[in-house]
C-alpha cells in the first residue's frame, strides 16, 4: 500500500518542470513534498490520479501504473485517492452536502441513505456541521477549505492528496487545517501526500519529507533530516534566505 | 532586415496555424462529446437545467428581437414597394424573410451572445479554478457533465426558441401591417401564403439547429481552454461570442449555398 | 424550484412545436375550417402550378392544390386539389390553370367544360379523374411569336422574289406591313422587362398598331383577290369562298374562347408553314405570277393567316396580363 513516483519527467511546450523526481508514500504516512511556487508540485500529485501522464517514468499506486489505464480504470483508482485541491475548487452552483455527496454519486454501490449518512459523517470530521445548505461562496477560506477536504474523504480513500491546504490561511486556521490533516491520518489511517511551501506547516504534519528542486528530489528524509541538513538549498527555504541559495551557486 | 521582409509571411503561417489548431481542437471536443453519451447518466438528469437556461431563458430576448425586426421589415417593405408592387408584398417580404434569414440570424447571434459567452464563461472559471480537475478526481467525465448536456440543450432549443421567434416577427409584421400601413388582414395573409413553402419551416429549423450546435460546442471549445485566471476567463468569453457569431455567419451563407 | 423548471422547458417546447406544425400547415393553406375532399384532374402539362396554389370556382376561393405528380407511364400530370366537402362540382367540369397575377402566382380554376370548346383538355384515365388544360404562359407565347416573325421574314423575302409586276407593288406593301407587325410582335416581347404598368400600356398601343396593320394586309389581300379573279376559273373562285367562310367560322370561334390561344397560335404557324410552301413552289416553278395567282390556296392561306393573327391580338388585347410575366422574384 504506497503510492511510488519514479523517475517521472514531465515538460509542458519547452518548460522542463520535473526531470526524474522520484519519491515514495508509504502506507499511512504522511508525505510532505517542499518547493518554491512553480517548482512542479501540482503537476507532480495531478500524475498520481492520472490528470497528467508523465513523458518519462512512471507512478504506481499499490504497485500498479497509473498511466495507461482505461477510463474506467482511472475512475477506480480515482475513488481511492481524494484530491484536495488549492482552492478547495467547490462547485459554486451547488450547496456544500452535494459537493460533498458529489462523488458518492458516481458509486453504484452507495445507496441514497448511506449516501447521505457519509456526507453527514465527513462534514463532521471537518467540523461543518449546520453548514450542509450553504453555498460555497458563503464560506470563509478555512471553512472552504474543510468542506474541500470533507468532500474528498467522503468515498473513503485511502489516499488524501492536499494541494497547498495552508496557502492563503490565516495562522490559527492553519493550524486547524494541520490538525484535521493529521486527525485523517490517525482516525480514517488514511496516507497523505501533502504539497507544500510553508515550513510550520510541513513540520507539525510530516512523517517523512521531499524537498523539490528543479526537476529533481533534493533530499527526502524525516523532518529531523531536513531540519539537519547543512544543503544551502533547504536552508534557504527552511530558513526563508534566499541569499544562502545564491551563495552556494 | 530578412526577419522584416518575411514578418507579414511568418505572421500569416503562425495564424494559420493557430486557425488550423482551434479548429482541430475544436473537432476533438466534438469527437469526445460523441463518446460521452455513453455516459447517459451523468448528463441526462443535467440536460433539462441546461434546457432552461439556454433555452427558456433566452426566449424573452430573442420574441424582443423578433417582434422588432418583424415591425422594421413591414415598414421598410411598404417603403420600398409603394407604386410598384402590389402592398401585400409587405407580407411575402416579412414571411420569407423572417423564416429564410432574420429569425434563424438574428437569433442564433443574440443567443450567441448570451449563451456562448455565459458557457464559456462559466466552463472558464471552473477551468481556472480547477473545478474540472476537481470533477475529473470524483471519476466524471467532464465532456460528459459539462459539455454533452449544454449541446443537447442547445442543439434542441435553438429551433424552438428561433420558432418562437420567426412567429414573433410575422406577428409584429402584420400587426404593424394593418396599424400603420392601409393593408388588412386578408390581404397580409394573401402575401405570407403566396410563396410559402413548407421547406422555408424546414430550412429555418436546420439553419437554427446548426446554429445551436456551434455556439455550445464553441463556447465549451473556448471554456476549456481558458488559461490564467479571470483575464483568461474574459478572453474566452470575447473569443467563444466572436468566433459562434463569425461561424453563424459563414454557415448561413454555407446552408445558402447547399440547400437553396 | 425543480417542477417549475421543468414547467417552463415543456411550455416551451410545446409552444415553439404548435407553433411549428399549425403554422406551416396554415400557411399551406390548410382549411381548419370544415370537412374537405380531395379532386383529382389530369393535365399534359401543368404550367407553373405548385402545391399550395389557390383552387377556384365561379371566382371564389374553393381550396388549395395539395399535390402534383406526373403518372408512372409519364403520360400526363395528375393533380390532387383539397376543396370544401360541400362543394357541387358541375357534371361536365374541367379544371384550367391559369396565372392568377402578374408575378407567376398560378391558380386552378373548376369550370363547365362548355365554356371551352375548343381547348385540347387532356383525357381522364381514372374514373373520377377531371380532364384539365393549362393556359399557355408567356414563355410559350414569345417563342411562338419569334417562331411566326421568322416565317414572315423568310415569307416576304421569297414573294418579293416571285412578284415583279405592277400587282405585286400592293402585295409588297402587304408585306411591309407584315414586317411591321413583325417588329412589333418583337418589341412586345423586349418590353416585358420594363415596369408592368408600362408594358400594359405599351402592348395596348402596340396591339392596336398590329390590328390596324393586319386590317391594312386583309385590304391588300382583298385587292389581290380581285386581280385573281379574272385570271382565275370560276371553280378556283367558289373553293376559294368556301375556305375563307370556313376560316372566318374558326376565327370566331378563337375569338369566343380566348383559351386555346396556344393552339390558335400552331395553327398560325402551319398556315405560315403552308403559305411558305406555296412561296416555295411559286419561285422554284415557272415563276410567273398568273400562275401563283390561279392557286387559291396562298391567297386563302394568306387571309387565314391574318385572321388568325387578328384573333391573336385580339386576345391579347382583352387579357394582356395572360401574357406577361414580370420576372420581379
Amino acid at each position: 500500500m504506497s503510492i511510488e513516483i519514479d523517475g517521472i519527467h514531465k515538460a509542458f511546450e519547452s518548460n522542463q518542470v520535473l526531470r526524474g523526481f522520484s519519491v515514495e508514500a508509504r502506507d499511512g504516512e504522511t508525505l510532505v513534498i517542499l518547493g518554491q511556487s512553480g517548482s512542479g508540485k501540482s503537476v507532480t500529485i495531478k500524475h498520481v490520479v492520472g490528470l497528467l501522464e508523465p513523458d518519462q517514468g512512471e507512478v504506481r499506486v499499490d504497485g500498479e501504473r497509473v498511466a495507461g489505464r482505461t477510463l474506467e480504470e482511472l475512475f477506480a483508482l480515482r475513488r481511492n485517492v481524494g484530491y484536495v485541491f488549492q482552492f478547495a475548487a467547490l462547485f459554486d452552483s451547488m450547496s456544500v452536502a452535494d459537493n460533498v455527496a458529489m462523488g458518492l454519486r458516481r458509486m453504484r454501490e452507495v445507496s441514497d441513505e448511506e449516501r447521505e449518512e457519509r456526507v453527514r459523517e465527513a462534514l463532521r470530521v471537518v467540523d461543518l456541521v449546520g453548514f450542509e445548505d450553504r453555498s460555497p461562496s458563503e464560506l470563509s477560506g478555512g471553512q472552504r477549505k474543510r468542506a474541500g477536504i470533507a468532500r474528498a474523504v467522503a468515498t473513503r480513500p485511502s489516499y488524501l492528496l492536499y494541494d497547498e491546504p495552508t496557502t492563503g490561511l490565516d495562522p490559527v486556521t492553519r493550524a486547524v487545517v494541520d490538525r484535521l490533516i493529521n486527525r485523517m491520518k490517525d482516525e480514517l489511517g488514511v496516507t497523505g501526500i501533502v504539497i507544500t511551501h510553508d515550513m510550520e506547516s510541513a513540520f507539525r504534519v510530516a512523517d517523512r519529507m521531499a524537498m523539490l528542486y528543479e526537476g529533481i528530489c533534493r533530499l527526502e528524509g524525516t523532518p529531523d533530516d531536513f531540519r539537519n541538513s547543512e544543503d544551502p538549498v533547504i536552508r534557504a527555504f527552511i530558513e526563508g534566505r534566499p541569499e544562502l541559495m545564491e551563495n552556494s551557486s | 532586415m530578412t526577419r522584416t521582409l518575411l514578418a507579414p509571411f511568418t505572421a500569416l503561417g503562425r495564424g494559420v496555424r493557430v486557425f488550423t489548431l482551434a479548429i482541430g481542437r475544436w473537432g476533438g471536443l466534438v469527437i469526445d462529446a460523441a463518446r460521452a453519451l455513453r455516459w447517459v447518466e451523468i448528463w441526462a438528469p443535467l440536460t433539462l437545467r441546461q434546457m432552461t437556461r439556454i433555452g427558456v431563458d433566452s426566449v424573452p430576448i430573442a420574441l424582443f428581437i423578433a417582434a422588432f425586426t418583424g415591425i422594421v421589415l413591414a415598414l421598410q417593405a411598404s417603403y420600398t414597394f409603394t407604386g410598384a408592387i402590389p402592398l401585400y408584398f409587405v407580407g411575402v417580404l416579412v414571411g420569407k424573410t423572417m423564416m429564410l434569414e432574420l429569425g434563424p440570424v438574428l437569433t442564433g447571434l443574440a443567443l450567441s451572445g448570451r449563451v456562448g459567452a455565459n458557457i464559456s464563461a462559466e466552463i472558464g472559471t471552473m477551468r481556472v479554478t480547477e473545478q474540472i480537475d476537481a470533477l475529473e478526481t470524483m471519476a466524471y467525465p467532464p465532456v460528459a457533465y459539462l459539455v454533452v448536456p449544454r449541446v443537447i440543450a442547445g442543439t434542441i432549443m435553438f429551433p424552438l426558441v428561433t420558432a418562437l421567434a420567426i412567429a414573433m416577427g410575422i406577428v409584429a409584421g402584420w400587426f404593424t401591417a394593418i396599424q400603420l400601413l392601409e393593408l388588412s388582414t386578408p390581404e397580409f395573409i394573401r402575401g405570407l401564403t403566396l410563396f410559402f413553402v413548407p421547406f422555408d419551416v424546414a430550412y429555418a429549423m436546420i439553419k437554427a439547429t446548426s446554429f445551436g450546435f456551434v455556439v455550445t460546442t464553441i463556447g465549451c471549445h473556448f471554456g476549456f481552454g481558458t488559461r490564467g485566471g479571470a483575464e483568461g476567463v474574459g478572453r474566452s468569453t470575447t473569443g467563444a461570442v466572436v468566433a459562434s457569431s463569425m461561424v453563424i455567419l459563414v454557415l448561413d451563407a454555407f446552408w445558402a449555398v447547399l440547400l437553396l | 424550484m425543480n417542477e417549475k423548471r421543468d414547467a417552463m422547458v415543456g411550455v416551451v417546447i410545446v409552444a415553439a412545436l404548435v407553433v411549428i406544425v399549425v403554422g406551416t400547415m396554415w400557411l399551406e393553406g390548410t382549411s381548419f375550417a370544415g370537412e374537405t375532399t380531395d379532386v383529382h384532374a389530369v393535365f399534359s402539362e401543368v404550367g407553373q402550378i405548385t402545391a399550395g396554389n389557390p383552387v377556384k370556382f365561379r371566382g371564389v376561393r374553393v381550396g388549395s392544390v395539395r399535390r402534383v405528380e406526373v403518372l408512372p407511364d409519364g403520360s400526363l400530370v395528375r393533380v390532387t386539389f383539397r376543396v370544401q366537402e360541400d362543394l357541387r362540382i358541375p357534371p361536365d367540369a374541367v379544371v384550367v390553370l391559369s396565372p392568377e397575377s402578374f408575378f407567376g402566382d398560378w391558380q386552378a380554376e373548376i369550370h363547365s367544360r362548355a365554356r371551352f370548346p375548343h381547348a385540347q383538355f387532356a383525357d381522364a384515365r381514372e374514373p373520377g379523374d377531371l380532364p384539365g388544360y393549362a393556359l399557355p404562359d408567356i414563355a410559350q407565347l414569345t417563342a411562338t411569336a419569334d417562331r411566326i416573325s421568322d416565317n414572315i421574314g423568310t415569307l416576304s423575302d421569297r414573294i418579293g422574289i416571285a412578284f415583279s409586276e405592277e400587282t405585286a407593288m400592293n402585295i409588297a406593301s402587304m408585306i411591309d406591313n407584315m414586317e411591321e407587325v413583325t417588329e412589333r410582335l418583337s418589341e412586345l416581347v423586349t418590353q416585358q422587362a420594363v415596369s408592368f404598368t408600362d408594358v400594359t400600356d405599351d402592348v395596348r398601343r402596340a396591339t392596336q398598331g398590329i390590328g390596324d396593320a393586319a386590317l391594312e394586309a386583309q385590304v391588300v389581300l382583298a385587292r389581290l383577290n380581285s386581280v385573281m379573279g379574272q385570271a382565275a376559273t370560276g371553280e378556283a373562285l367558289s373553293d376559294f369562298a368556301a375556305l375563307a367562310e370556313n376560316l372566318r367560322q374558326l376565327s370566331e370561334d378563337l375569338q369566343g374562347t380566348n383559351t386555346t390561344v396556344q393552339a390558335m397560335a400552331m395553327q398560325v404557324d402551319s398556315t405560315f408553314a403552308a403559305l411558305d410552301r406555296v412561296a416555295v413552289q411559286a419561285t422554284e416553278g415557272e415563276g410567273s405570277l398568273g400562275r401563283l395567282l390561279s392557286d387559291p390556296t396562298m391567297a386563302a392561306g394568306m387571309e387565314g393567316t391574318l385572321a388568325e393573327l387578328q384573333v391573336l391580338l385580339q386576345d391579347i388585347r382583352e387579357n394582356p396580363r395572360r401574357y406577361l410575366r414580370l420576372s420581379i422574384f
